[in-house]
């Protein structure tokens, strides 16, 4: 009974990383694409090893290492990876609907709302 | 019954790894490659965890921890390499 | 199922390989390479040989993507060559923060081919 406990826990771990490589696929856009590749394998890495943990309860306490690993680094790493894929202008897809960051920064910085879509040049703000 | 869907797991995570490294061969901009890098990583995590188990061996779970150590700092630094240039 | 998994990370580390050496672009060539790097440590893991995993792991993937980054940083990021060569397919243009990054490092040190490219451009 606590293997099929177990075996199901892999197996959603195995959809939401299937899901996170179809997202990978299928999304339009660079930032979108971090969304879907990032919390989506963040959720299954820690569902596929505490599946792991029902099987062999000797191992737990090192899987728990690895899931507070992933969890603590893989949303850092995200953030990182969007934040320098904005500061190198990346093309957004045509959908966007709002850039909350270009109007932080101009509202922010005291710069007067201009009309463009984004803020001003990223060069002058890298030291944050 | 556990040992089909732990088959049925392992299809799935074969098929992860397949569209990541589509993305990574088509994908457009840098960013892109980046990401499927990074995901692809965290998969293979998956899939080394998911090999200790069928295998009954615990060293490996070593592995897995170095592995997603190192590709988080690789991550970071090419982050902070595009972001300000290292 | 293994022998199945075990072709995929072997195609995997081609795939990667020969997009390391197709791209035009250093930095893509550099993640790629350290993809096959990673591939290669999963298919010695597989082959039951986990600490030639871990060394290849912490080794092709941590540092020598720091030694590229440091490589690709002190030859002007590649972009002479992307300049030449044409090769602007990825999308990555020269923005003006990583311009004024590689202006202050510019002056700092000697360097004869990059000053040479850029003044005959």
């Amino acid at each position: 009974m606590i293997e099929l406990i177990g075996s199901l826990f892999i197996l959603a771990g195995a959809v939401f990383l299937f899901s996170a490589g179809l997202g990978l696929l299928r999304m339009p856009d660079a930032y979108t694409r971090i969304q879907a590749g990032t919390k989506a394998t963040t959720l299954g890495n820690m569902l596929v090893l505490a599946g792991l943990a029902f099987y062999h309860p000797g191992w737990i306490f090192k899987l728990i290492l690895v899931i507070y690993f992933v969890l603590m680094t893989n949303p850092v790493s995200s953030h990182a990876l969007s934040r320098a894929a904005y500061r190198i202008r990346t093309p957004m897809t045509s959908a966007t609907m709002a850039d909350a960051l270009a109007e932080d920064d101009a509202g922010g910085d005291g710069a007067p709302p201009e009309g463009s879509a984004r803020g001003g040049p990223p060069g002058e703000r890298t030291g944050r | 019954m556990a040992e089909i869907l732990i088959q049925i797991a392992a299809v799935l995570i074969f098929f992860a790894i397949l569209f990541a490294i589509i993305r990574l061969v088509l994908g457009k901009t840098l960013v892109d490659r980046i990401v499927a890098v990074d995901t692809l990583t965290v998969i293979s995590l998956s899939l080394i965890a998911l090999y200790a188990h069928v295998s009954g061996r615990f060293v490996y779970i070593d592995v897995a921890l170095v592995y997603g150590l190192l590709s988080f700092l690789a991550v970071l630094a090419l982050a902070r390499f595009l972001e300000r240039g290292l | 199922m293994l022998e199945l998994l075990l072709l995929l990370v072997c195609a995997s580390i081609l795939i990667s390989g020969l997009l390391a050496i197709c791209l035009e672009n250093l930095l893509p060539a550099m993640v790629s390479s350290g993809l096959a790097s990673l591939f290669a440590a999963v298919s010695f893991l597989l082959l039951a040989a986990p600490d030639v995993a871990m060394a290849e792991a912490a080794i092709g993937s941590g540092l020598a993507t720091f030694i590229f980054l440091y490589a690709i940083r002190k030859t002007d990021g590649g972009k002479t060559d992307g300049a030449t060569v044409g090769g602007n397919t990825d999308g990555r243009r020269p923005d003006p923060g990583q311009a004024a990054g590689d202006e202050t490092g510019h002056g700092s040190s000697a360097r004869g081919k990059p000053d040479k490219a850029r003044g005959g451009a």
